[in-house]
């Protein structure tokens, strides 16, 4: 290719070795045909078609470059790695990431190209966020080139298929107490205070600090559940508080392509089945043309395609990520017995399926674009934290290499591995099964006032709208509780403060 | 849930997140705990207790220092020490013993240390890890654990000061500074070697160790960084010029330290507010963001005129209110004139040496902060201030610095 100022450059390429399964090579790649882009779909197992281009951004012409990589990114499959020299830096990349509507991020490798006067990181990448689960490690060597470091990035194609655990977090949002009259949960209250009086009553020395035993504990813990069970109810009538709050975590053991896929929004995931279904009838179309079996499927040919499909669909269709008559044309074609009558229907599907997979990705964009300006517009109106960040410069600190048992590894599940190995350590953690007593604090004296309904109320309201609400409640939601409830509420926790402990619902995770 | 936050430099830091029931208990329960910390740990040495601001300590240091020139010597040291994990490191018995010592709330406490040994999961995005239990430490994320540490860290501070009255010791949280001004170098490296090596006993004794690669050493004269790192080896850590201390740019020498980093942010922040502004008006981002982040340690800092340039024009294009026709500096007459960059900048280090006089002339005796300047320092320090001439480029970084050219241009009333 001709460079601006005159000189030749050897322009894009991507090379692969024998074993890697390349299921197509773009012709018309955007800038393909300047040299400046070249790109391959290549199967990885667990994952998926995922594209794999290789760009080279216009030196000082960053518009330019941002236009190419624009386009290059949006002819890219759901999973893709662009990488390249971009010419343009990091931050650049990264703010116009945000205008792609793509769940992708930068991927830098810190400065590896040094001119006469100067370094910079140019050399980097773009990729979608669920291949970026499976990155395994990035490196940059030296090598014979005078100015550039040649970058590397391994995946662990195989990650798919590794066990995670995941816990239900509840985003943060901003709580504004609604107006008007609260609808009363007074006799349900009352009936809560009358089982409370009786556990009170059972207990030896009730105004005195104490030592619960097990059963009592246990009675405690109940009450607790009760209680939070009643405001729940009580705050979905008045403030509309969606969801069960405060309840303990719910843990749950998943794959990690199970887990990249919920991250993406139902419309997205639409496009992803429909452009996965045109894919197989493809398979199939040029099989039957060339009067063969479809490739793969460990060698079981046809039968194996017709499995495939049916296997595949059958959850996604209970998902509802695909209707019912789409689901069903699609085993019709497993059906067909005549070359002829399965060629028109292979047709008709593949065109109904692209142009369907087209309708839900514009939706998608259309929504994402709309939502991404109005939640800006909002943020910046009202100055918080995200609108903050949105101002400060962009930092980046790539995340640090640590040992698993398939070499070094920057993949989340394996970090997060290391970072329990280090806590455990710091921490000095009861190793499984050798559960040892905490020391008991012993407490004399007069216990302290218990706290007054009205401070309590106070102190809720003093939290901030946007505070984190990790366990589904919102501080400031407790204020909006009638006094029943946080006199109940109050009740409890002077019992725990002489106590000296929460009940075990507020201290344990659910396993599912 | 211990929730994995990247740092800027790489790495990560866990911070803990409470049940919304225990932080609304930990809130209304904070005023009791307050009210101790007001009460028993008043020492200057505990720098976040209330009524100080975070640079008080750095301030008054600085202006001891520059206040000292005219009766004292220019010899001077401060060694900054880190704590490696400090929170996890706590030990929960001793800090038991130690609040019975202090007559800190105990129930309180109790409760306390009841939720550092619930079960943790490790969060990061979605994953988590299986529950662990902790037997060590308390929780950064708890309401009650800078206070929990301090308390922890109690005894070895008031000890220090009877054993060291010369050494002015610096807590803030897990950063701690010891500094000396004195007549000759060895005086100080003396007095610095002593103070470092009992206050590394204690730590020990507390089993708290320190993150040796980020222990740095400051001094006036080469000969007490050399004394000091004779007397304390590895402890010494690395001798600099100008350190980052709390935030701030600090150094002892005649070096011209400055706010280079934070203006040449404001710059770039104020690229992405005219992106911004095509979204909406952004006057909350920039006031409440951009400009207390750039005028951070300003009552330090003597701002050049370019410098005040991109703080007005940062002002100016960020206000919502741009009527056709009007200049952009004269829409700056609709920003409250408390928020005005020029005058924020400009009044910062005068505003902060009328505290120091308001608080030495208002405060009752015995509230009195340890290390408040006397009025000796603090007639000194406004001799010093006196004595600076233009241009204000050879006086060292610090009060002297800052108030100077300030005093220009505020009306000369100031000249009492």
């Amino acid at each position: 290719m001709q460079t601006p100022k005159g000189g030749i450059s050897a322009g894009t390429a991507v090379l692969w070795r024998k074993h890697v399964q390349v299921t197509q090579t773009y012709k018309d790649f955007p800038g393909s045909a300047a040299g400046r882009c070249t790109g391959i779909e290549i199967f990885l197992p667990g994952v998926g078609p995922t594209t794999v281009a290789s760009d080279y951004g216009y030196v000082g012409n960053v518009q330019s470059t941002n236009h190419l990589t624009k386009q290059s990114v949006s002819r890219c499959l759901d999973s893709f790695v662009l990488i390249g020299d971009f010419n343009r830096s990091v931050e650049e990349s990264t703010n116009e990431t945000l205008l792609y509507h793509r769940f992708c991020q930068v991927q830098a490798w810190g400065s590896t190209c040094s001119t006469y006067n100067s370094v910079s990181d140019v050399d980097h990448a773009i990729i979608s966020k669920n291949s970026m689960r499976l990155l395994k490690n990035t490196w940059s060597d030296d090598s014979m080139l005078a100015t550039h470091r040649p970058i590397t990035m391994e995946l662990h194609t195989k990650s798919g298929n590794i066990r995670v655990r995941t816990i239900n977090r509840t985003p943060r949002t901003v709580f504004h107490p609604p107006h008007g009259p609260h609808q009363s949960f007074s006799e349900l209250w009352e009936r809560w205070q009358t089982r409370w009086k009786q556990y009170i009553a059972s207990l030896y020395n009730p105004d005195q600090y104490i030592q619960l035993d097990k059963g009592q504990w246990a009675n405690f813990d109940r009450l607790w559940a009760e209680w939070n069970s009643l405001a729940n109810d009580e705050l979905a009538a008045n403030i509309g508080l969606s969801g069960p709050a405060g309840e303990p975590f719910r843990i749950e053991t998943k794959t990690l392509k199970d887990v990249t896929a919920k991250q993406r929004p139902i419309r997205y995931r639409r496009r992803e089945v429909l452009s996965w279904i045109v894919r197989r009838i493809r398979e199939g179309t040029a099989a039957a043309r060339a009067k063969s079996a479809p490739q793969g499927y460990k060698g079981k040919g046809w039968r194996g395609w017709a499995n495939s499909l049916r296997h595949k669909l059958e959850p996604l269709r209970q998902e509802g990520l695909i209707k019912d008559h789409k689901f069903c044309t699609c085993m019709v074609l497993t059906q067909l017995q005549t070359e002829d009558a399965f060629l028109q229907a292979c047709e008709n599907m593949a065109e109904y399926a692209t142009s369907a997979a087209e309708s839900e990705q514009k939706k998608w964009r259309k929504m994402q674009r709309d939502d991404y300006r109005e939640k800006q517009a909002k943020d910046i109106t009202i100055g918080n934290a995200r609108a903050h960040n949105l101002t400060k410069p962009h930092t980046y600190a790539p995340p640090i290499a640590v040992e698993s048992a398939r070499g070094a590894s920057t993949m989340p599940s394996d970090i997060l591995a290391d970072q329990e190995r280090i806590w455990n350590k710091w921490w000095e953690a009861e190793q499984p099964g050798c559960i040892t007593e905490n020391p008991h604090w012993d407490m004399q004296g007069t216990p302290r006032q218990p706290i007054a309904t009205d401070e309590l109320r106070d102190a809720a309201k003093s939290f901030s709208a946007s505070t984190s609400r990790s366990d589904g409640w919102q501080p400031k939601q407790i204020a909006c509780l009638g006094d029943e409830g946080i006199r109940a509420l109050a009740d409890m926790l002077y019992l725990a403060e002489r106590a000296g402990n929460l009940p075990l619902a507020c201290s344990r995770a659910w396993w599912c | 849930m211990v929730v994995l936050i990247s740092k800027p430099c790489g790495g990560l830091r866990p911070i803990t997140l409470f049940r919304a029931v225990f932080r609304l208990y930990s809130r209304a329960r904070a005023k009791h705990v307050q009210q101790w910390a007001k009460e028993h740990l008043n020492h200057h040495a505990v720098n976040p207790a209330s009524g100080r601001q975070v640079l008080d300590a750095t301030w008054r240091l600085m202006a001891r220092q520059q206040a000292s020139t005219k009766t004292n010597g220019k010899c001077a040291g401060d060694l900054l020490w880190d704590h490696r994990k400090a929170f996890e490191c706590a030990n929960r018995a001793m800090l038991w013993a130690t609040a019975k010592r202090h007559q800190y709330p105990l129930d309180i406490l109790r409760m306390s240390l009841s939720s550092y040994a619930w079960g943790r999961h490790l969060v990061m995005g979605e994953l988590t890890t299986k529950q662990i239990l902790p037997k060590r430490g308390i929780a950064a994320g708890s309401a009650f654990a800078t206070v929990e540490l301090s308390l922890y860290l109690w005894d070895l501070i008031v000890e220090h000061a009877v054993q060291h009255p010369s050494i002015t010791l610096s807590i803030h949280v897990d950063d701690f500074s010891q500094s000396t001004p004195a007549q000759g170098t060895e005086e100080v490296a003396d007095k610095l070697v002593a103070s470092a090596l009992t206050l590394h006993a204690k730590l020990n004794e507390l089993g708290m160790p320190l993150a040796d690669d980020k222990c740095q050493l400051i001094t006036t004269h080469p000969l007490i960084a050399k004394g000091t790192i004779q007397g304390l080896g590895s402890l010494a850590g690395e001798l600099s010029d100008t350190v980052k201390r709390l935030g701030v740019d600090y150094s002892l020498n005649n070096q011209n330290a400055g706010q280079k980093q934070r203006l040449a942010c404001l710059k770039q922040r104020l690229k992405t507010f005219k992106k911004i502004r095509k979204v909406a008006p952004a006057p909350l981002l920039y006031f409440a963001g951009a400009q207390p982040a750039a005028l951070y340690g300003s009552e330090l800092y003597q701002f050049t005129g370019a410098e005040m340039n991109t703080l007005v024009n940062g002002a100016a294009s960020a206000i919502a209110s741009h009527p056709m026709g009007v200049i952009k500096h004269m829409c700056l007459l609709t920003v409250h004139i408390a928020s005005h960059p020029l005058l924020q900048a400009t009044a910062a280090p005068i505003m902060r040496y009328a505290r120091e006089v308001w608080a030495y002339a208002h405060s009752p005796a015995d509230k009195k902060p340890g290390d408040l300047l006397n009025a000796r320092e603090i007639s000194d320090l406004w001799w010093a201030v006196k004595q600076a001439k233009h241009p204000f480029d050879k006086i060292p970084q610090g009060p002297v610095r800052a108030i100077a050219p300030s005093r220009l241009i505020v009306p000369s009333r100031l000249d009492l």
